[in-house]
């Protein structure tokens, strides 16, 4: 167990120094949280009448759009930065522990867009947005980039340990993020979809923002989050038990 | 004769190919015994099966047929792999990380001690002529600076078998001079060294013994001195003119 933490302790700091030294992912960080930050800062401006709802709904709009890909974006890179070194298969060859890599690579996911979440909601406190600045917003905002930015390395490596290209892995993990925002339309169609409203998490609805704003309780919030962490279990264990059967 | 700490028995390995082509073999009935302090060149040119060979013995293939094992352990197995040591082709390091970071993290990961004593790392560093390069990042390394690096990470945790997966390839005769130095004292301490490459002439300097590879199956083997001591050719003969006469041999047999 102790040497379970200390690899993937490594992984994680291997990765983190990757996010942290190259340009392109700070620059990343930072265009995410003035994209999702900046909201209270657009409302602030009053055109009236139908003209401000349609600006609100694309601003609304382009923040998600841009929240989503800047996580999808930072898992990935997280992702391809060690696929590309090629230093799974020497680890492997050592005698490394498949978990530990995905273990220390999932923990970075979750520091970057941890800052990321956090930096994006203490600008919009600083920016006065009420509700959506509390703490509820806070962990909200978390826990829903959380899930996505998890899904996306731990599928990504899953399918990238039988395809062997980046390619495909960035193809298959924006198909992982499509379908857990197809959610809603699965459990609408039923029958033969049910399946997978079973097997996707629950952060369509943190998507929802129905919690932060009170519509949602304390209840859902644990109902979601116990679907949500059952999902990335399975889903953290197939991504160790195929990097375990890949051939390199 | 000392037991071998190696052993591959008959192993076979064939990959599928795309468009409905039959597959592949690359090794076919493969054997090779490697004892401590010996070094064994898998010798061929690119696509006789060397590297497939090297990555069954690292677990990183399975074969369809055949086993193996190190000091008693099945290839593949977690105690067979933790007494290995690997040098890839290429990559293998981290290029954001500085050339002392990216051993001692290496080096942390798989110590079987959880702390590792950073002097072990800054005398691999020297080792390996690279002390000046400590804080220098991987990714500003030249081929020949990363060879010398991924050699001391292969090295760092002194294993019992060292594999070495064309170690020659981008390296200057001051780089070759100073593997052969590093490969004849792991072999002093007792490890064992398998290496492939396809330059026989940099090999045979290094080898004792070689297996020469031809579409995963073997031409000859035995010691370089013995090979070499053959009268088909004339002198001075190498392990080239060996290599040429078995493949005309082999591929008319």
């Amino acid at each position: 167990m102790r040497r379970l933490v200390v690899e993937s302790g490594e992984w994680f700091k291997l990765c983190g120094r990757g996010v942290l030294r190259r340009p392109s992912s700070i620059g990343l960080v930072g265009v995410a949280i003035l994209a999702s930050g900046s909201g209270p800062f657009f409302a602030a401006f009053d055109f009236g009448g139908a003209g401000e709802v349609f600006l609100h709904r694309i601003g609304w709009m382009l923040q998600v759009v841009i929240t989503v890909t800047v996580a999808v974006a930072l898992s990935l890179q997280v992702l391809l930065s060690v696929e590309r070194s090629g230093l799974v298969p020497v680890a492997l060859a050592r005698g490394g522990w498949p978990v530990s890599i995905v273990v220390g690579q999932v923990l970075t996911v979750v520091a970057v867009v941890g800052i990321y979440a956090t930096g994006s909601q203490f600008l919009q406190l600083v920016l006065g947005a009420g509700g959506l600045g509390g703490a509820r917003g806070i962990l909200q905002g978390l826990a829903m980039l959380l899930v996505i930015a998890l899904m996306v390395a731990m599928v990504g490596q899953w399918v990238g340990s039988f395809s062997q290209e980046p390619a495909f892995l960035a193809g298959a993990m924006v198909g992982v993020v499509l379908l857990g925002f197809l959610r809603p339309l699965a459990v609408e169609v039923g029958g033969g979809a049910a399946w997978f409203a079973m097997l996707a998490p629950d952060f369509a609805w943190w998507a929802e923002l129905g919690w932060s704003t009170g519509v949602h309780e304390w209840g859902d919030a644990a109902r979601a989050f116990a679907h949500a962490s059952v999902y990335l279990l399975v889903l953290g264990w197939l991504a160790a038990r195929g990097m375990g059967r890949r051939e390199f | 004769m000392s037991r071998p700490i190696l052993v591959l028995a008959g192993i076979t390995k064939d990959y599928a190919q795309p468009g409905g082509l039959p597959r592949l073999r690359v090794l076919s009935g493969f054997d090779l015994e490697v004892t401590a302090g010996q070094v064994v060149g898998l010798l061929g040119p690119n696509g006789s099966g060397k590297s497939t060979a090297l990555k069954i013995i690292l677990g990183l293939v399975r074969p369809q047929a055949g086993r193996g094992s190190i000091a008693g352990a099945p290839i593949g197995s977690r105690a067979a792999r933790r007494r290995m040591g690997y040098m890839p082709e290429q990559g293998g390091l981290a290029a954001h990380l500085t050339g002392g970071e990216a051993l001692l993290s290496w080096g942390t990961m798989n110590s079987p001690a959880v702390a590792l004593d950073p002097g072990v790392v800054a005398h691999w560093l020297e080792r390996v002529g690279l002390s000046d390069a400590a804080g220098r990042r991987v990714g500003t390394f030249s081929k020949g600076m990363r060879q010398r690096l991924a050699l001391a990470q292969a090295l760092l945790l002194a294993p019992d078998v060292v594999l070495l997966d064309e170690p020659f390839a981008g390296v200057d005769p001051v780089g070759v001079d100073l593997l052969a130095d590093l490969v004849r004292e792991q072999t002093g301490r007792g490890a064992a060294v398998v290496l492939t490459s396809h330059l026989l002439h940099r090999a045979e300097r290094l080898c004792d013994r070689v297996v020469l590879l031809d579409r995963g199956r073997v031409l000859a083997r035995g010691k370089v001195t013995d090979l070499v001591g053959g009268t088909v050719s004339p002198p001075p003969r190498g392990l080239e003119d060996v290599y040429r006469e078995a493949l005309q041999t082999g591929r008319s047999a």
